[in-house]
């Protein structure tokens, strides 16, 4: 970790949502930091709290929602704040890309009209000025024609040129954290390395900070400093990403890591996790994972267990984490 | 565009040919002009043949069409034989008059209704949420007449300090007065309006959820836009493209002719001008009338579709 | 069939049982069976306090208008001009009118008359509709743009033209003047139908089926119908509220159930000289309509949550005019003179 104070601190962040009869705790216990200019990869399938995660930390989330824990984003107190104070934030501080492009943006409005919104919304331009950024801004994501395409609406764009354009619109005041929510799932494969590389150099251009969320641990490989795993609401393990590649002390991400397929190897079958997530509503005792567990014990089905600290920022939630050993399997990464 | 309006016109305008031609026969086989005339001949046999030949009755019924639509592409759309005028002079002052409630009552109820859906998407599952529902949906179960009787009840006989009842029998008899015109148009616009207005809002009302639901709406808010911008500017430009369309429609009905409203309120529109005409077999009239009401519903239609691709970028007519 | 086949298949009819249900599914948790989609309906219909309501208010009406009039002495027609024009009493729970007659039973028989009409109309009208509009959609191209002109033809010409033609040549017994309504309204149907079928075509499990080999008819029964049944349901059930005002109407102008007959909408009419005096009398039997119509609309809101609880406006995301005008047309009346 490194001596700088984080950009970002999240402890023991919980979100549970209240429906008529009952309630769905979606996030629970979570604890993380972000520092200046890291990746951070947010892995988990659907469900398990990653997305609402994301959501919290922008306080975006939908009416009836109750969050506790503490939020602490650049030394302001992130659940505390005014409604308009963290206006104030968002778009401009802190990002967000999300997952579908198509309906994510306004299908009324021109890009470049949705993009000028977001620069004059945070800084006194006349919308003159806004509009060129709004085209260089086009230009710097790699959209062609740029002056063209900003009067052009969504619709008329491709999918992977409407992504550039929504990463466009949140870098649009040099936020310093990109929150970026499955920013390629609902895109063809060949256009997805495309989009991760926009979002690498962007990076690199303003030194923002990347929370990236994603169920495709292939993604989180090329692009991520540190890795945090979640399952059914909980972080199951955390740490830099060779601790979890390489060096992975959890059930969970082990079995994540088996199912990714081989390209090299012939594969009969593929290593799915058999089983399906618990139910958020009523939410088992003991560790979320035990009905689906290879490892699974006793105490596995009795008591949820602890975030064991292994070393330096590697953490793994399990009781057998010490007991799983480290194999070496340096055949590239997946 | 145009090739869109000139193919939907190509292909509706027969439509509304057809539909005329079997008014002309469906009046035609069922009526019979010449009925009171059997009895009284041979004594008005000058009548007689005068109303054969007004009405073409020589001609085989279903030939006879053809010379009416001769002579109103010649412009004459012939004599009403119950009010005693020309059918275009008819069609001129009942449609002005049916005009004179249509637009008004068209207008307040697209504003209101807007204005209600907009309240109850947005505080949804609020008391003033279920309210308004529970109003609409009580609006949306009254039958028009049973409305009208209550409006006029209440507000024509209870309160005669407010408002009277205008019997219109000889055209405006309040002149130029605006004043007295409000007055005499308040209670069929006010009971037209509540029909709309119950049937608008609750469509608004789920057009505006849905939009609200979109993600288009949280990009918006994260983007750090308030609350206000989000539901008037993002919001409501898209959820109002169906409303649109709808409220074109219902111009349509209204400009149709609220054939109950206005007899009840005794209002000379096009509403009683019709009921009278089909009673009394007057051809003339009642084919005028659906001449141009039909037009109408034609011409509003070309438009609710026309409106939507104007207002939806991702649909372009043609 | 070869082993591909046989998947695309049971995918295909997995896939049916599954796709209307998967929100719920999503609620209920993962980890529990799947109910089925008929239970999951009945359940959320089970929520919905106003289709309760309106069901009890819909069992208490009918109760009132087909079982109370055997309390009663009178029949609909019984005449005792002595007793004329008298107040709600116990003898006469709505009192009598200007000759004499019993209003309860006159209402009860009203109601009964109203509520046969509007039931018997809905039946045809979504039977002629639903099979109109599902092989419009279906088979598309000249036959659709057949059925679809047939459809704008009925909408031009006014209800109440129609009508009138009908109801002075076919005579105006309450079976024929239901044909005739059913015969204006299958419009509404066929157009619901025609947009549930054709956004179907577009789904995969349709390809998936033809894929695996079945027939049109196969399609149609096992696949297109079952779906069309939960958005026709709700349309049906609104249908007949529809009905009921339409006839009423027609009734109050003269044009509908004749005398010695009587429908709600005549009731009105026949009080409606004495409004000044008596505005109850006028009101009871409006009310009523009113009532009926509103316990069928929160009928028809439950079952439309309960077999489509996702889609509520239809068109808005896909932008098709017709299937916006679906909806639209649903509201205001025809034009040409109908509220």
């Amino acid at each position: 970790m490194s001596g700088a104070a984080p950009l970002l601190r999240a402890e023991d962040l919980s979100v549970t949502f209240h429906a008529k009869d009952s309630q769905v705790r979606a996030v629970t216990d979570v604890s993380f930091e972000i520092s200046p200019g890291e990746v951070l990869a947010v892995v988990g399938e659907s469900g398990s709290g990653k997305s609402v995660t994301a959501l919290a930390l922008m306080r975006l989330h939908p009416r009836n929602t109750e969050i506790t824990g503490d939020v602490e984003f650049d030394g302001m107190d992130v659940l505390a704040m005014s409604e308009s104070e963290m206006r104030a934030i968002r778009g401009r501080d802190i990002a967000m890309i999300f997952q579908d492009p198509m309906t994510a943006m306004n299908p009324v409005f021109t890009v470049g009209d949705q993009i000028v919104e977001a620069i004059r919304l945070h800084n006194a331009v006349s919308s003159k000025e806004a509009w060129t950024r709004a085209v260089d801004l086009l230009q710097l994501v790699g959209v062609p024609e740029p002056q063209q395409r900003a009067a052009q609406y969504p619709h008329e764009y491709s999918g992977g040129m409407r992504q550039r354009a929504m990463i466009a619109m949140a870098i649009s005041n040099d936020p310093k954290l990109l929150i970026a929510d499955e920013p390629t799932t609902a895109l063809d494969v060949t256009v997805q390395a495309q989009v991760m590389e926009v979002l690498h150099d962007v990076k690199e251009a303003t030194g923002s900070a990347i929370m990236l969320i994603t169920h495709d641990l292939g993604l989180v490989a090329g692009s991520a400093d540190r890795v945090q795993v979640m399952y059914a609401s909980r972080l199951m393990e955390t740490g830099s990403i060779d601790d979890i590649f390489y060096r992975s002390q959890n059930p969970y991400t082990k079995a994540l890591l088996e199912s990714i397929p081989d390209l090299e190897e012939d594969q009969e079958t593929l290593a799915a996790i058999p089983g399906n997530p618990p139910s958020l509503t009523r939410p088992p005792r003991g560790c979320a994972f035990g009905p689906r567990c290879s490892m699974a014990i006793e105490r596995c089905v009795e008591k949820q267990p602890e975030l064991l600290t292994l070393g330096g920022t590697h953490a793994s939630r399990c009781h057998r984490a010490s007991e799983i050993e480290v194999e070496v399997e340096l055949e590239g990464a997946s | 565009m145009i090739a869109y309006v000139t193919r939907r016109l190509l292909a509706t305008i027969p439509l509304l040919l057809l539909a005329l031609y079997l008014v002309h026969v469906g009046v035609s086989l069922t009526t019979d002009p010449l009925a009171e005339f059997y009895l009284c001949l041979p004594r008005c046999q000058e009548g007689f043949d005068q109303i054969e030949e007004i009405y073409n009755l020589d001609v085989n019924v279903w030939i006879r069409p053809f010379y009416w639509f001769q002579d109103v592409l010649a412009g004459d759309l012939g004599d009403s034989a119950t009010i005693g005028e020309p059918v275009s002079d008819v069609l001129r002052t009942r449609g002005w008059n049916t005009a004179m409630i249509a637009f008004p009552a068209f207008l307040v109820s697209a504003i209101l209704a807007l204005l209600l859906s907009v309240y109850s998407a947005r505080h949804q599952y609020s008391f003033g949420d279920y309210f308004f529902t529970g109003l609409a949906f009580i609006g949306l179960a009254f039958p028009s007449f049973v409305l009208a009787l209550i409006i006029q009840n209440i507000f024509g006989v209870q309160l005669e300090n407010w408002f009277g009842i205008k019997p219109f029998n000889t055209g405006r008899k309040t002149g130029e007065n605006f004043f007295e015109l409000l007055r005499d148009i308040a209670l069929p616009v006010m009971s037209l309006s509540i029909l709309f207005i119950s049937a608008d809002s609750r469509f608004g009302r789920a057009s505006m959820l849905e939009t609200l639901n979109q993600d288009y709406i949280r990009t918006a808010r994260a983007k750090g836009l308030d609350e206000r911008k989000v539901v008037w500017k993002h919001a409501l430009r898209n959820a109002l493209i169906p409303l649109v369309t709808l409220w074109a429609l219902n111009f349509s009905a209204l400009m149709g002719g609220s054939v109950v409203t206005e007899s009840i309120f005794s209002w000379p529109g096009l509403g009683p001008a019709f009921i009278r005409g089909l009673t009394s077999a007057d051809l003339n009239l009642v084919l005028g009338i659906v001449l141009l009401t039909g037009t109408i519903t034609v011409v509003f239609n070309l438009v609710a579709d026309v409106m939507y691709g104007v207002l939806d970028p991702r649909i372009r007519l043609g | 069939m070869s082993e591909t086949e046989i998947r695309a298949h049971d995918i295909a009819e997995v896939r049916d049982d599954l796709t209307p249900a998967f929100s719920a599914i999503e609620m209920e948790g993962l980890d529990e069976t799947p109910k089925s989609f008929g239970r999951l309906a009945w359940e959320r219909f089970r929520h919905h306090k106003l289709a309760l309501a309106g069901v009890v208010g819909l069992i208490l009406i009918i109760g009132l208008f087909f079982i109370a009039p055997q309390f009663s002495d009178y029949t609909f027609d019984e005449r005792n001009v002595r007793d004329r024009l008298l107040g709600p009493s116990w003898d006469h729970p709505f009192g009598t009118d200007e000759i004499g007659r019993d209003l309860f039973v006159r209402t009860a028989q009203g109601g009964r008359y109203s509520i046969r009409i509007g039931l018997l109309a809905a039946i045809v009208a979504t039977a002629v509709g639903t099979v109109l509009g599902a092989v419009a959609a279906y088979f598309g191209q000249a036959i659709d743009v057949v059925i679809s002109q047939l459809v704008n033809l009925v909408l031009i010409v006014p209800a109440l033209l129609i009508l009138a033609v009908f109801a002075l040549y076919f005579g105006r017994d309450a079976n024929r003047l239901a044909l005739v309504l059913a015969l204006l309204l299958w419009t509404r149907i066929a157009r619901v139908v025609r947009g549930v079928v054709l956004s179907l075509k577009e789904q995969e499990f349709i390809m998936a089926a033809r894929a695996a080999g079945a027939s049109h008819g196969r399609i149609v029964f096992k696949h297109v119908l079952p779906n069309v049944v939960g958005a026709v349901v709700v349309e049906v059930t609104l249908l007949v509220g529809t009905v009921i005002v339409l006839e009423s109407t027609l009734s109050f102008l003269g044009l509908g159930v004749q005398p010695p007959n009587a429908s709600l909408g005549t009731l009105v009419a026949d009080a409606k000289g004495s409004i000044d005096s008596d505005p109850i009398r006028v009101l009871t039997p409006g009310i009523f309509i009113v009532l009926i119509v509103l316990c069928i609309n929160f009928v028809g809101d439950g079952l439309r949550d309960a077999l489509d609880p996702r889609s509520k406006v239809e068109g808005s995301k896909a932008p098709k005019s017709k299937a916006v005008k679906g909806v639209a047309v649903g509201s205001a009346e025809t034009p040409g003179g109908d509220e």
